[in-house]
């Protein structure tokens, strides 16, 4: 069967600079892979490259049947892929109820007249949109916190924020950008409960995680990146005990066993 | 005398006092993120003031140029101090109508002191004029063009050997790593604004002498164009700047020559909107980091 | 029946500010909600004047008709006008909106369609049932114009379309990656402020029955995105409270034009430095 996403020797460069050598990565239907590597890996470069925003300069990037290189980031998102940012991006002035329902953008056809003279459809869809938008802050327990204005959250809620905005265009593929980083043991077991719920309900997951422990943990799958460069892909005994991983860790600082 | 060469002198001069002009705003934009827009009533003050000092006062032309240059260079310190600085950090809109009220404030001041009339503008340099072929120079031309070039030499000079100098062009490209490094924006930006409002100030004689007269409205358009230049040139960037005004200035001298003196202001602006469409940045500018 | 309540003043003022109202809440949309900042508006205002103007009085369209034709002419300029948006970056669509502007108006300055400097004069005044209206009739419409984009804006804001055009002012990247069209939001901001504009254009024309370029300069554009900040961008009812403001305290002031303009100049200067969120500032002034 096809992965659900594929790239293909993918290339992305910065003026001189390389960020992405010939990647070649897939993401199975449903399933839930690990990305690491040290700082500067290209990690985030992929997601962008994934999303749209980073052209790359060689190979293509598959999404089921369907080339997504060269599409705009907000055609990309409606095909389904969904992502959450390293340092969470919302809508600071506005409330998280709002920013959940801006999720929803590709899951409603409101128009401007619909809007103005009030149609049916316009009708039926703050309905749904209502409903909708509890059902995801509830799914990630901000149901408290629904009138609150984005950007007075802290950081373990901005991360539940994005997740619940991501979620809100009913993505098949997520893409999360460390979603554990800067918070402490408990906020970290909540997120993690969280995305085993995304992943229990038929979502594929690719995660970035600095955190070994956490991503041996959790994913099926892991994919080490070096350099712009992908040294190992496989389960994540294997990657434990892969030399060039090993090796590119210590060349950093050594990781948690 | 309808040659090409006369109308691309004519533009020389005029981009030239664009140019002084445009410097002080690019300064303020690369540095501060301030759409300085009041920059021009700056400029008409220089004008209105040396006016005054020169003929009615009767002052020599040096101590008049020289008290004009001051009283701009404090003006600008002042709207730097009390209407800037307390706005650092907050949306582009909020400085830019400041600005605005600034403008607005100091056209219609002049227009209560000086009243709203043009006035015609004392000629301390005997006129002279020299033909080489079909081209005609004056000594006025001359005098603006050498001293705009000798000026942005100065200016050169300043920003790559002293340290004030480094530490502004620092700032350009990274206003939040400047001030990480030690770098003083405040006692930056009142130099930046100093400088910038004085050149402004030897912009207005220039202007009085070379259009003979001078009214309270000569700011705003002139200001407004000069920004063009700035956007057009490349922000952040000085050489990029200069080049923007002597473009607009030629631009301007053609326009007028072979197309029509009202559609001027028009083409300057589409010329504008067009640089902007095919590089946003404009010409010789990078994209410009975000503090 | 408006007539026994105010008198001629009253009502001319009542009008006007209406008109403004209706150009503050226009722009409110796209500088106040969508985030595009535009010193232009002004364009939109001339260009929905200018063509009310042309169309009665050389084919005899009536205000009924030149109405709804003038906006839908400047919403078709709105698209085109706001293409700068998605090239050009924040700051400088302020400049670039500006120079528009001014185009615009030099355009209606030279051009032979527009009555070049003399502009257009003999429009025919606005009639109803074969009646022509007074100034009662003339503020009414007005009123009734500024009721109407008020409405629509709200209904807008308080949509999907509303959101996801304060998702683009908010973080135009993450907007587009939840699925919003940022380049499509843009320009349909730019598109519906510029209609209203045109609108209040079109009454402005029959109102005057002249239309010249000065009554479209820079100024107008200052003054209306003036009344925005002052009452409050991004607000429901900031951009009523900056029009009545701005049109009222320079009406009020019993000094020459001069002493008028120089005190609201240090007032948008002494407005900025203690309250930039405005009167009604519903979202604080940015740190960026």
């Amino acid at each position: 069967m096809a992965p659900m996403l594929a790239l293909q020797g993918v290339t992305v460069q910065f003026g001189g600079l390389t960020a992405l050598s010939a990647v070649t990565l897939d993401v199975p239907e449903g399933g839930l892979v690990g990305l690491i590597g040290p700082n500067g890996a290209g990690k985030t470069t992929l997601f962008n490259t994934v999303t749209g925003l980073v052209r790359p300069a060689a190979g293509q990037v598959m999404f089921g049947d369907m080339v997504i290189t060269a599409l705009r980031p907000s055609r990309i998102a409606a095909l389904g892929i969904a992502r959450t940012f390293q340092t969470p991006r919302v809508f600071r002035t506005l409330t998280v109820e709002r920013n959940v329902e801006a999720g929803l953008h590709t899951r409603t056809r409101e128009g401007v007249l619909d809007a103005v003279v009030g149609s049916p459809r316009s009708r039926r869809e703050h309905e749904q949109v209502r409903a909708r938008v509890n059902e995801l802050l509830a799914f990630v327990g901000l149901e408290e916190r629904a009138q609150a204005l984005a950007g007075s959250l802290a950081l373990p809620d901005l991360r539940r924020l994005e997740i619940a905005r991501a979620l809100a265009a009913e993505p098949r593929l997520l893409l999360l950008d460390e979603p554990a980083s800067g918070m402490d043991q408990s906020d970290m077991r909540a997120v993690m409960a969280i995305v085993r719920k995304i992943h229990a309900a038929g979502i594929a997951l690719l995660v970035i995680e600095h955190n070994m422990q956490i991503v041996m943990r959790l994913a099926e799958r892991i994919v080490v990146l070096d350099l712009g460069v992908k040294i190992a892909d496989g389960t994540p005994e294997a990657v434990e005990r892969n030399a060039s991983v090993i090796e590119a860790y210590l060349g950093q600082a050594v990781p948690v066993p | 005398m309808s040659v090409l060469p006369q109308h691309l002198l004519n533009g020389l001069a005029v981009g030239s006092l664009y140019a002084l002009l445009a410097i002080g705003l690019s300064l303020t934009y690369g540095v501060l993120r301030i759409i300085h827009i009041a920059h021009g009533g700056v400029y008409m003050i220089g004008g209105m003031l040396s006016l005054t000092l020169l003929a009615t006062l009767r002052l020599p032309p040096v101590l008049a140029l020289a008290t004009t240059v001051l009283v701009c260079a404090g003006l600008g310190v002042l709207f730097e101090r009390f209407a800037y600085r307390p706005l650092r950090g907050a949306n582009v809109i909020v400085t830019l109508i400041s600005s605005l009220g600034l403008l607005l404030a100091m056209e219609n001041l002049a227009r209560i002191v000086w009243g709203p009339v043009p006035h015609s503008y004392p000629q301390f340099l005997p006129l002279r004029v020299y033909t080489l072929g079909t081209i005609v120079i004056t000594n006025l031309q001359i005098l603006i063009v050498v001293l705009t070039i000798a000026l942005m030499i100065g200016l050169q000079w300043v920003l790559r050997r002293t340290n004030l100098g480094l530490a502004t062009l620092a700032a350009v490209q990274n206003a939040r790593g400047a001030r990480l490094v030690g770098i003083n924006i405040d006692a930056l930006a009142v130099a930046i604004f100093a400088v910038g409002s004085g050149l402004a100030g030897i912009a207005g004689v220039l202007e009085g002498l070379y259009i003979t007269s001078v009214d309270p409205s000569m700011g705003a358009m002139f200001g407004l164009k000069a920004f063009a230049a700035v956007v057009i040139g490349g922000m952040g960037s000085v050489v990029g700047t200069i080049l923007g005004a002597y473009l607009i200035g030629l631009v301007e001298a053609l326009t007028a020559a072979y197309i029509s003196a009202g559609l001027r202001d028009v083409i300057t602006f589409a010329l504008l909107v067009l640089v902007l469409m095919v590089r946003p940045s404009g010409l010789l500018g990078r994209r410009i980091e975000r503090a | 029946m408006l007539d026994f309540l105010l008198g001629p003043y009253a009502l001319t003022l009542l009008m006007l500010i209406s008109i403004n109202i209706t150009l503050a809440a226009s722009l409110n949309l796209i500088t106040g909600y969508a985030g595009q900042v535009s010193i232009g508006h002004a364009a939109f205002y001339a260009i929905g004047a200018y063509t009310a103007a042309i169309l009665s009085t050389a084919f005899g369209w009536s205000f009924w008709l030149t109405l709804p034709a003038a906006a839908l002419v400047t919403f078709a300029s709105g698209l085109i006008i706001g293409a700068p948006s998605l090239r050009v970056e924040h700051d400088f669509l302020a400049i670039v909106t500006l120079g528009l502007g001014l185009v615009v108006q030099g355009l209606a300055l030279n051009l032979n369609i527009t009555g070049g400097p003399y502009g257009i004069s003999g429009i025919p005044r606005i009639e109803l049932f074969g009646h022509q209206l007074g100034l009662a009739g003339y503020a009414l419409t007005g009123v009734v114009l500024a009721a109407i984009t008020l409405t629509v804006v709200r209904r807008i804001m308080t949509s999907r379309p509303g959101t996801a055009l304060m998702a683009v002012r908010e973080d135009p990247l993450a907007a587009e990656v939840i699925g919003i069209d940022t380049a499509r939001y843009k320009v349909l901001a730019f598109a519906i402020g510029a209609l209203f504009a045109g609108a209040a254009g079109s009454l402005y024309a029959h109102y005057a029955t002249f239309v010249g370029h000065d009554s479209f300069s820079l100024g107008t554009s200052i003054a209306v995105l003036s009344m925005v900040v002052v009452g409050g961008m991004g607000t429901q009812w900031g951009p009523v409270v900056g029009a009545v403001l701005l049109t009222l305290i320079p009406e009020l002031m019993r000094f020459t034009a001069a002493y008028r303009m120089l005190l609201y100049g240090l007032l948008l200067v002494l407005m900025m430095r203690y309250l930039p969120q405005g009167l009604l500032g519903a979202f604080p002034a940015r740190r960026r």
